[in-house]
């Protein structure tokens, strides 16, 4: 029976029955509507009148919507050009640069896997939505060994905002200075409300090449004159590089520039573990190498080159050294050395009776004898060699002279100052092409920000886990500084005292405020810093996923992509191409509830009584507008300057902010929709860069910022601010020696010997940057877990030897901790190493306490020496076969979402 | 149609909003006591039993998953309110996320096309989400929101005299259930089923996936009564 009969045939009191129905629903309506009101965002309004039409799928008609440049920001020191295509506030395709012309000199900008992904850290499924409150934590009740398995409910923004400002007031009052460890977010709040905060800091990226500017150098990341310019690498007879794959870390020009080389007639001499996907594209030499002992292979070889040197086969630069250098022979010492020992007779093994020949050098770096003697004549005087040392070999523990001793490396075959020859760190920044900036982004302007007096102790990264839990640290200010301060280090250090080492303080931590450095998944001994967040009292996070980080929050605040933010400066000229400046704006709406990092401060800094002016006056969009009219570009000559934007009347109308009209190069409307500016580039032009040329050509004229003003084969500046710090027991020297590293090969045997049998830890485990990520960013990406699975990379022999195939489930252990992964089994590792990639979120297994993600830094951990530089790539594992349930792909795994 | 027919079509439009908004209210918001209490009480289960037939389960599915709210009590309301928090809200992993888009594109993920072809649906009718642009359109609440009040408009053409206008408003809402809700649905509930705690939601969806299937048949036997 249909419906319809059911009520019309209900017999004679079929009226009653439809009126009583009808007040029936009519009740059950006012009493569902009286019962509460929906979410707002479930909600329609009627906002128009409906127009009448046909009734077909109204189908998804492209047109009407824009193309526009959106931001890939991260740093991976690609910086490319992404465009999406937006309409109606939804992204419905995305591209690259098709618009610039591609040739070999000039290329366009076109983004990697990451920058087509972009798409989906904007829209995905699993980002912060809203605010969330841990269910068991409450203001001094935080129950924090809960934190990462507690269940969430969610709060508003105003009550999340209050909750932190309270616990704010509630720790500051209670524990006074220091109990609150910001990392990366909240460094705001303290400065204005005058709270004195701990703060970690890091050598990063960089490891020891984090602030050469004591050793006349730049460090490849905030100074761009540290290597010639792309074209001048044409030259280039030889690249020989430690540690240097582009192809995973920095896919884009980076790897295309060093490819442009290598079609020039560049011969690539590559030392690394891997057999990398960047020496199988340049046709490299491999030269496979134990991680930590680069500085070993490379005395080795200034020794070969000390040794076979002779008037008839020169090897050295003697003029260049006795002109430019002090401290490689007796005759030439600084004037501050602090003892007579010089470079070439540490070389000969006149101080530790321990010559260093090639043979020395094979036994601790793996590489034979034979091959660094090959190379070191590649490295001599007649040669046109650049040495390039990626930062990757600089992460590991000890290896703080490691630049010093790359320079004097490049110095012997005088490999400075001339074209076709450089020495310098290079890794991602500046897309492999050095020199000062063709084109220098604008400022914009004073932002009538008022900072306050609230001010931080640092903390080692190497050293912080360790901090919180309640071990006294070292709270130096001497290398970051330094960093800060470049070639002007010399003004900087007046403060220090280095004769003295700097005396461990104590912080008492009971907060801990994370932002974007998701620094649990990004710094050494993650397992610990675990442990660490669930010691303390009140954790807030912030960011766009329940990252690793965010996870072990009491609370988190949902945060706009770079897409989503009103034009706060996307305009980058920092880490990257010096031919280029990209400049992207907001796209599209926040979406959900999500706040920018300031809107979050400002609700939270309101609780706390501070006025949203404090965090600056002038708005986003003028402040955008005033960098792009400032925006400058090198002329033809090289020489002089333009303003890149020309701007009239009506674009300051247009744009809605103060400003004046002015010539330029370009419209700031094709600027603008562009989204890029490309200064064009010519063999031969007036625009290229040789790194030190003035200094060789006249050093007493164009000192470099050295003690001596000469490159300083022994420097005694670098030594004492290593030895200041204190975090070696062992005082290092003038000298860079070599020194075995902490967490390095030695220690995969019992005892440390070689000699011997090998320890539990057998294995030396490195951690490259893997083409599915910038660091941590992307690793939720579906799209990018597909195509690139993220497995443990292992020697044939060592997987044989283990029972291991490919594929199958392995437990790599360390010290520290426990991670599964897939095993990759390759002959491009070497024997003795494994590979397991940077970046990746952990899944931990709360029983065991064993980490199924794969996250690197989890079997990592916190240990300082020398400078206090970051020693991911100092780390001795076992590898063994897994018994329990293999893992799934990553794919497979479900994303973690927080609504 | 006489007026004997119109009086029963205007019941059942004014049974079938109420049932829209009741499913709209109960996917759309955190569930609190007093909401619980009038989905289960005897009005509310009497408008929903008005639907109940051989042909069509949705209603008795949808009785009997309300059924268990008739005696909630404080601590089962927290238990179905942390259903609700990790079936709607998270952390752990949504094993259903009440999106269209995740559904029906490849890629798992928010905003889509189809997330644009729904918007356009509540375009033609002038009507916007209140969170428009920054909260997705087809999140499954909104979507019950905008057939309820489709229902609703059909509903005063009626009574007005103005029948085109009511089949125009019913045919519409059979394109779009049949475009739209009937490609994601019966997905959407079976992930559901995979949920931890099957207190209330789980149940809910069934029913609600069979309700939309259902409402093909009622909309033509409303159509051929006009």
């Amino acid at each position: 029976m249909s419906l319809i009969d059911k009520l019309t045939n209900s017999g004679i009191s079929r009226r009653g029955f439809i009126k009583g129905t009808a007040a029936t629903i009519g009740a059950a309506s006012v009493a569902l509507a009286a019962s509460g009101a929906v979410a707002q965002a479930n909600m329609l309004d009627k906002t128009a009148e409906g127009a009448a039409g046909a009734l077909v799928e109204p189908g998804i008609a492209l047109e009407g919507g824009k193309w526009v440049n959106v931001a890939c920001p991260h740093n991976c020191g690609g910086k490319c050009l992404v465009r999406a295509y937006i309409k109606d506030g939804v992204i419905l395709r995305q591209k690259t640069d098709d618009f610039s012309s591609d040739d070999d000199v000039n290329r366009q900008q076109r983004a990697c896997l990451r920058g087509w992904s972009q798409q989906y850290q904007a829209r995905g499924l699993d980002r912060l939505k809203y605010p969330m409150k841990r269910k068991n934590w409450t203001p001094g009740n935080p129950n924090g060994h809960l934190r990462g398995q507690d269940e969430w409910e969610r709060i508003s923004w105003d009550e999340a905002a209050q909750y932190i400002a309270d616990e704010i007031k509630r720790i500051n009052e209670t524990y006074g200075d220091n109990a609150i460890l910001c990392a990366a977010a909240g460094t705001d709040v303290m400065n204005k409300m005058n709270i004195n905060y701990l703060s970690s800091w890091r050598t990063g990226s960089w490891g020891s090449w984090f602030a050469p500017s004591a050793l006349g150098w730049g460090d490849g990341c905030y100074y761009y004159d540290c290597n010639n310019d792309r074209l001048d690498m044409l030259n280039c007879e030889y690249v020989v590089a430690f540690g240097y794959n582009p192809a995973w870390s920095s896919l884009g020009n980076a790897t295309n520039y060093a490819k442009s080389w290598k079609d020039a007639g560049t011969k690539f001499i590559l030392f690394d573990p891997i057999y990398t996907d960047t020496a199988a594209m340049l046709d490299a030499q491999w030269v496979p190498i134990r991680p930590g002992t680069d500085m070993a292979a490379m005395l080795g070889m200034a020794y070969v080159m000390l040794e076979e040197d002779s008037q008839e086969n020169p090897l050295i630069d003697w003029d260049f050294l006795k002109r430019c250098c002090v401290g490689f022979d007796g005759e030439h010492m600084p004037a501050d050395a602090k003892d007579d020992q010089n470079f070439f007779d540490y070389l000969r093994g006149k101080y530790d009776d321990t010559p260093k020949t090639p043979e020395w050098a094979s036994q601790i770096c793996g590489v034979p004898a034979e091959t660094l003697r090959q190379v070191a004549r590649v490295l001599g005087v007649k040669n046109k060699v650049g040495i390039l040392s990626s930062w990757a070999t600089a992460r590991t523990y000890n290896t703080d002279q490691l630049p010093q001793l790359v320079i004097a490396l490049g110095a012997m075959g005088g490999h400075i100052g001339k074209s076709g020859h450089t020495v310098g760190p290079t890794a991602w920044n500046h897309t492999n092409n050095f020199g000062p900036r063709l084109i220098k982004a604008g400022s914009g302007g004073a932002t009538g920000a008022v900072s306050g007096t609230g001010a931080a102790t640092s903390v080692s990264e190497t050293q912080q886990w360790k901090a919180v839990l309640g071990e006294p640290f070292n709270p130096t200010k001497l290398w970051t500084t330094i960093a800060g301060a470049g070639p002007n280090w010399k003004s900087k250090i007046g403060d220090f005292d280095l004769t003295r080492k700097i005396e461990n303080v104590s912080a008492n931590v009971k907060m801990i405020w994370n932002g974007s450095a998701s620094r649990l998944t990004n710094a050494e001994g993650a397992k610990l810093g675990i442990q660490a967040h669930r010691a303390v009292e009140f954790v807030v996070g912030q960011g766009h996923f329940l990252t690793t980080t965010n996870k072990y929050s009491d609370i988190v605040l949902p945060i706009t992509t770079a897409w989503e933010r009103e034009g706060t400066g996307y305009i980058w000229e920092g880490y990257y191409n010096r031919d280029i400046l990209l400049i992207a704006d907001k796209v599209i709406e926040p979406y959900f509830e999500a706040k920018s990092d300031e809107e979050a401060s400002k609700l939270i800094g309101e609780k706390l009584g501070l006025s949203a002016d404090m965090w600056g006056t002038v708005s986003a969009k003028q402040r955008l507008f005033n960098a792009v009219a400032t925006t400058t570009v090198v002329k033809e000559d090289g020489k002089t300057w333009e303003n890149l934007c020309a701007i009239t009347e009506d674009d300051i109308k247009a744009w809605g902010v103060e400003g004046q009209p002015q010539e330029g190069r370009i419209s700031i409307d094709k600027y603008m929709e562009d989204g890029m500016y490309r200064v064009e580039r010519k063999v031969g032009d007036n625009l290229g860069f040789i790194h030190k040329k003035e200094f060789r050509d006249d050093p007493e004229n164009n000192p470099i910022p050295t003690t001596s003003g000469k490159i300083e084969f022994y420097c005694q500046a670098y030594a004492d601010m290593i030895n200041a710090h204190g975090y070696s027991e062992e005082a290092y020297h003038g000298l860079p020696k070599y020194i075995p590293t902490a967490q390095g090969y030695e220690t995969t045997y019992v005892g440390n010997d070689p000699k011997g049998a090998k320890g539990d830890y057998p294995l030396q485990c490195i951690n490259p940057h893997y083409q599915r990520r910038a660091h941590s960013i992307f690793d939720n990406i579906p799209w990018l877990q597909e195509a690139c699975a993220n497995p443990v990379f292992l020697s044939k022999l060592d997987a044989i030897e283990r029972g291991i195939v490919d594929g199958d489930t392995v437990k790599v252990s360390s010290i520290h901790g426990d991670t599964l992964r897939h095993a990759y089994v390759t002959a491009r590792m070497m024997p003795g190493v494994i590979g397991l990639p940077h970046g990746k979120w952990n899944r931990v297994d709360e029983k065991t306490g064993i980490d199924h993600g794969g996250s690197e830094n989890y079997i990592t951990g916190n240990v300082a020496t020398g400078l206090g530089v970051n020693g991911y790539n100092s780390l001795t594992v076992q590898v063994s076969k897994w018994d329990g349930d293999a893992i799934p792909a990553d794919v497979d795994v479900p994303q973690t979402i927080l609504f | 149609m006489d007026q004997q027919t119109r009086e029963a079509v205007q019941v059942l439009l004014q049974g079938r909003q109420y049932v829209l908004s009741l499913l709209h209210t109960l996917f759309g918001t955190e569930p609190a006591m007093e909401m619980l209490r009038a989905a289960a009480s005897d009005d509310s289960l009497a408008t929903i039993a008005l639907f109940e037939a051989q042909e069509t389960p949705g209603a008795a599915m949808l009785r009997e998953a309300l059924m268990p709210l008739r005696q909630v009590d404080e601590e089962q309301l927290g238990n179905i309110r942390q259903e609700y928090t990790n079936l709607f809200l998270g952390p752990r992993e949504l094993v259903a996320p009440p999106w269209e888009s995740v559904y029906v594109t490849r890629d798992r993920a928010l905003f889509q096309e189809s997330t644009l072809a729904v918007r356009q649906w509540y375009q033609r009718y002038g009507y916007q989400p209140a969170g428009y642009p920054r909260y997705p359109d087809d999140h499954i609440s909104l979507m019950l929101h905008f057939l309820a009040l489709l229902t609703g408009e059909a509903l005063g053409c009626l009574r007005e005299g103005r029948v085109d206008d009511c089949r125009g408003l019913l045919e519409g809402q059979k394109v779009f259930v049949q475009n739209h809700l009937l490609h994601w649905l019966p997905r959407y509930q079976a992930d559901m089923q995979k949920a931890e705690t099957a207190l209330f939601y789980p149940g809910l969806s069934a029913a609600l996936c069979q309700i939309i299937t259902d409402d093909g048949p009622l909309i033509d036997e409303l159509l051929a009564s006009l």
